[in-house]
């Protein structure tokens, strides 16, 4: 009974999986599985997992011969900016737009607002 | 029952290749033209009656769209951002010109993003979840809309009755009644976002870049 309906799902996958598949060319790590874990259920412990998985992606990307996506620096800096580690998490904000320049005006906006004292 | 479930199956895949095909650069010339390089995502459009998903599809979009080539913006930072302006609901924001999210930004497009379906069907032994999203990408220069796509996927969760009898009926609805509920559907999202990319000219960071011009994908028109 069990293989009759892994048929049709089977097959499909077959056919998805014959189409070209360019090679990934960032280091993801569990970010969307930990990004849904955290927006389904937004506890203290889902929080600090979805930073950590950001973490490890920015600490792993290099060792894995990969690049570290658009947005995760930028992602990580400012959770350690809402975290109350603003030096740090501004490091982070820097490093984004030294890795993806398009970011520059929106780095140096949250910056701005960042150090006029009050957390965007 | 196999056999049926089997040639639906092949007539679907073979009705889908035999859809009017379009290169990337006929059905998306100004993307070619204006090249946009970094995307801001909006929270989605939520047609669907379930809430949560526009949360969790913000989960699914970063990864396809940064494969792709593009410079995504962080989702969850713009999200916080957007929600402290009082700007989360992306409907609120058709009065916001584009040229703000150019301003803010430094965005060169803007995604709209709308959850068309996203829901189960369920009656008795056939069972199916449904995910069906639209794009539309937006310039913050002009204004116009450089690209557009949709795709739908719907998973089937019957379960078939082999058993025979009332029996065998009732465990095939319950199999179907759990493999309907227990259906996640960021994976299905996940497929479509997938499918939906393949259509888009590759950005800036792709190997890719301004050499698909001529790949051929299904042809859209667009709705509304």
């Amino acid at each position: 009974m069990k293989m009759k309906f892994l048929l049709l799902p089977l097959l499909l996958v077959f056919f998805y999986g014959c189409q070209v598949h360019q090679r990934s060319m960032y280091y993801w790590s569990d970010y969307s599985e930990n990004y849904y874990k955290y927006k389904k259920t937004t506890t203290d412990t889902t929080k600090t997992l979805f930073k950590k998985t950001l973490k490890d992606i920015i600490v792993k990307a290099d060792s894995e011969h990969k690049k570290i996506p658009p947005g995760i620096c930028a992602e990580y800096g400012f959770m350690l900016i809402q975290g109350g580690e603003q030096s740090e998490g501004l490091q982070y904000m820097d490093k984004e737009a030294a890795l993806y320049p398009e970011s520059l005006v929106f780095v140096q906006r949250i910056k701005k607002e960042v150090m006029k004292g009050g957390n965007q | 029952m196999k056999k049926i479930v089997l040639s639906f199956a092949l007539i679907a895949l073979f009705l889908a290749g035999c859809a009017p095909k379009i290169t990337k650069e006929e059905f998306a010339p100004n993307m070619y033209k204006t090249h946009p390089v970094s995307i801001l995502v909006l929270p989605p459009i939520n047609k669907s009656t379930a809430a949560e998903a526009k949360e969790y599809y913000l989960t699914t979009i970063t990864e396809p769209l940064a494969e792709a080539g593009y410079y995504v913006y962080p989702i969850e930072m713009v999200s916080e951002i957007l929600k402290e302006e009082g700007l989360f609901d992306t409907e609120t924001m058709n009065n916001v010109p584009l040229s703000k999210f150019r301003d803010f930004f430094g965005a060169d497009a803007v995604l709209y993003v709308k959850i068309e379906e996203w829901n189960t069907s369920y009656f008795i032994t056939s069972g199916s979840v449904t995910v069906k999203l639209a794009c539309e990408l937006k310039s913050t220069v002009s204004g116009e809309t450089l690209w557009f796509y949709d795709n739908k996927v719907v998973i089937n969760t019957s379960a078939s009755n082999s058993g025979g009898g009332l029996a065998g009926l009732l465990v095939a609805a319950v199999a179907t009644a759990i493999q309907t509920a227990t259906q996640d559907y960021v994976p299905i999202a996940k497929q479509v976002n997938e499918n939906i990319m393949k259509a888009i000219p590759a950005g800036k960071y792709s190997s890719q870049y301004n050499q698909d011009q001529l790949v051929k994908i299904e042809k859209r028109d667009k709705a509304k």
